[in-house]
């Protein structure tokens, strides 16, 4: 924002200096002292070419710029910027695009833009159409593809996006390949699943997980745009069992445990102990309808969680009307929390964290101090079942040792799995908590976040006063206004 | 202004209303005339010789008073038709792009391949019109051709199907 301001600084400096010359051209007297016409001719065009130079320098020197479409359309992105910014090593990047294309020619301001930011980002912008040979020579085979090399290493993007361009720098400079493994056998959310807004109706209301309900409206749910946005970010997700006894395999960097539906056994439970004693991290999100066993309940307190029952209802900070959809704008100081916006947790059970040695837990999200905890969230009790109100924590992180002479784990817990379901996850800043809290886990904190696109329609959220209002006004008032009008001039021809 | 020329203006003002009403118009989706797009200038029903190269292949192809007749290179049956498609092609499909004089200033334009070119047509009109051009190399999606007119300098980029029209003209794959 602050390079946007001193942009916009410098071009209206620019314009104003520009103005008061000509404001001086116009005062100040033709001829100059008793030189001759002709002299006074030259002298004037001179200083007004210098001037026109100077100032075309002066806005070129200081990349001064006004985007004004309404997109932002010829800007490069904030993560893009910050990324190229962050650049330590060379990184050439050729650009072959299509000329006709207009998001190709706006991709083109933008890369020269990201250019002037840092030395170590050189942008060679090729007319596809002009260049077939050195298109042909780098292996590129369709138009508007951007091929990124550093040392050895090379990735060809194909894009009008300058975040695209971003993510493939990202993918570009990890070392080793992540993988992010999510956990399969007991019901999860599925990776491969692309559908949204999968609802239960009950008796009262819709929900978006089963509790307590009799019709299932529809089975289809799934993180496929979680796992989408994980791998334009250069990870690569798998699904692992381990119901089979088999042990967590080691190249898991992240084990992603999202809804399970059925209960651990202890064997299982073990072998996600020894998975965090080899060192591993895990995010483990459980919805409020979960029942967790013993032996898993077991592990997660030798880690500083445990999670709680019921559900939690906070009158004062939630999303839309409903008190159960819980919105989070403060965050606890953590890497995992750093610039997050509003997040969002529809139907969430509360954790807490318990003593646990050579542990440090730290709570994420909360929410306010007026949430209260009910047992039944259909029921229409509305009044605390369990003590006054008070924060309940939603998130947390916990890092540590499982027994003295383990390896550092990494662990997150949240009270709630849909809110990085298809039908919740690019809404708000959920993407943002999901991917925030990955890149801790993979012990990646430190590098350039780069949040990847996620088309989200636009939409208007009108609130229900809102709503009434333009129904007043629409459907009664303006005919009603009408139809008034026609009686009173039937009424004064009569 | 006395009334005489009130009623002059008021006059004046209609015809100028009806002149309007009844010129111009107004092209609807769908609605717009066919217009050929293409390189060639001569008509097509107007084209009386042909002259194609491709490769080591060789074709020349005259309009007689019964059609089309092959003088050289060899042809298999229907040829009568394919020529003419591939001469209504060239007069009809327009360029996807023209590079320019100043776009091809500093290119190597031996990568267009137009030198030699894969193949080249020459038409002749029945007066003294004649039309020749080469096309060179595929583009980037491997979908159009770089071609160029004889007198001009600029490259056009031509959709695949005009050339492979003339390149197939004998029948052979």
């Amino acid at each position: 924002m602050s390079a946007e301001l001193a942009n916009i600084g410098w071009f209206f400096g620019v314009v104003a200096a520009l103005a008061l010359l000509f404001a001086a051209g116009l005062t100040l007297p033709v001829r100059i002292g008793s030189t001759s016409r002709v002299v006074t001719a030259v002298l004037v065009v001179g200083a007004a070419l210098t001037v026109a130079i100077l100032a075309n320098v002066a806005l070129f020197r200081h990349d001064a710029y006004l985007d004004l479409t309404r997109e932002k359309a010829f800007t490069p992105s904030a993560e893009a910027r910050d990324l190229v910014l962050a650049l330590k090593e060379p990184i050439d990047v050729a650009y072959f695009y299509q000329k006709q294309n207009p998001g190709a020619r706006a991709l083109t301001t933008m890369l020269s833009q990201l250019e002037r930011q840092n030395p170590n980002f050189h942008v060679q912008l090729i007319d596809a159409d002009q260049s077939p040979a050195l298109a042909n020579s780098l292996g590129v085979r369709t138009y508007n593809s951007a091929v990124l090399r550093a040392g050895d290493r090379r990735i060809e993007v194909i894009t009008t996006d300058d975040r695209e361009i971003a993510l493939g720098l990202l993918r570009l400079m990890r070392q080793r390949e992540m993988v992010v493994c999510f956990a399969a056998g007991h019901g999860e959310y599925d990776i491969d699943n692309f559908e949204f807004h999968t609802h239960f109706e009950g008796a009262q209301s819709h929900h978006h997980d089963a509790s307590g309900l009799a019709v299932v409206q529809m089975e289809h749910h799934g993180i496929g745009r979680l796992r989408r946005a994980l791998e334009k970010l250069g990870l690569v997700a798998r699904k692992v069992s381990f119901a089979t006894g088999q042990a967590i395999p080691d190249d898991c960097a992240v084990l992603v445990e999202a809804n399970p539906r059925t209960a651990y056994s202890p064997k299982e439970s073990e072998l996600l102990r020894r998975y965090l004693e080899r060192g591993g991290s895990a995010m483990v999100l459980v919805e409020p309808d979960y029942v967790l066993d013993d032996s898993i309940a077991a592990v997660l307190a030798r880690a500083g969680v445990k999670i709680g029952d019921g559900v939690i209802v906070d009158p004062r900070d939630h999303y839309f009307t409903d008190e159960q959809m819980i919105a989070v704008s403060r965050y606890g100081t953590h890497p995992v929390t750093r610039g997050l916006s509003l997040s969002f947790y529809p139907g969430a059970r509360p954790l807490e964290t318990v003593a646990a040695a050579d542990v440090r837990v730290v709570p994420l999200a909360a929410s306010s101090t007026e949430s209260y905890i009910i047992s039944d969230r259909l029921g229409k009790r509305v009044e605390p079942e369990t003590g006054p109100p008070a924060a309940r924590i939603i998130v947390l992180a916990s890092e540590g040792r499982i027994t003295e002479a383990a390896k550092p784990f990494r662990l997150i817990v949240a009270g709630d799995a849909d809110f990085v379901s298809n039908s919740f996850f690019p809404y708000l800043g959920n993407s943002d908590v999901v991917l925030a809290g990955i890149a801790w886990l993979t012990r990646e904190e430190r590098a350039p976040t780069m949040k990847p696109p996620v088309e989200v329609l636009p939409t208007v959220t009108l609130t229900g006063a809102q709503m009434r209002g333009i129904f007043i006004v629409t459907v009664l008032l303006m005919p009603g206004l009408v139809a008034l009008a026609g009686v009173a001039m039937w009424w004064r021809r009569r | 202004m006395n009334r005489f020329a009130w009623i002059a203006a008021a006059l004046a003002a209609t015809t100028f209303l009806a002149a309007l009403a009844f010129t111009g118009g107004r092209g609807g989706p769908g609605l717009a005339p066919f217009t050929p797009a293409g390189l060639l200038t001569i008509p097509a029903e107007q084209v009386r010789e042909v002259e194609v190269t491709s490769g080591d292949r060789q074709w020349h192809f005259v309009r007689g008073e019964s059609g089309w007749r092959a003088e050289r290179g060899t042809v298999t049956a229907g040829f009568e038709a394919r020529l003419e498609g591939a001469v209504t092609l060239l007069r009809n499909s327009g360029p996807e792009r023209i590079l320019t004089d100043a776009e091809l200033a500093g290119v190597d334009v031996a990568q267009f391949g137009l030198d030699p070119p894969r193949s080249r047509v020459i038409l002749r009109g029945s007066g003294a019109d004649s039309f020749a051009i080469s096309f060179g190399a595929a583009n980037l999606l491997g979908l159009s051709r770089y071609a160029r007119l004889d007198d001009k300098r600029e490259i056009a980029l031509l959709p695949g199907f005009v050339p492979e029209a003339w390149e197939q003209l004998g029948g052979a794959p």
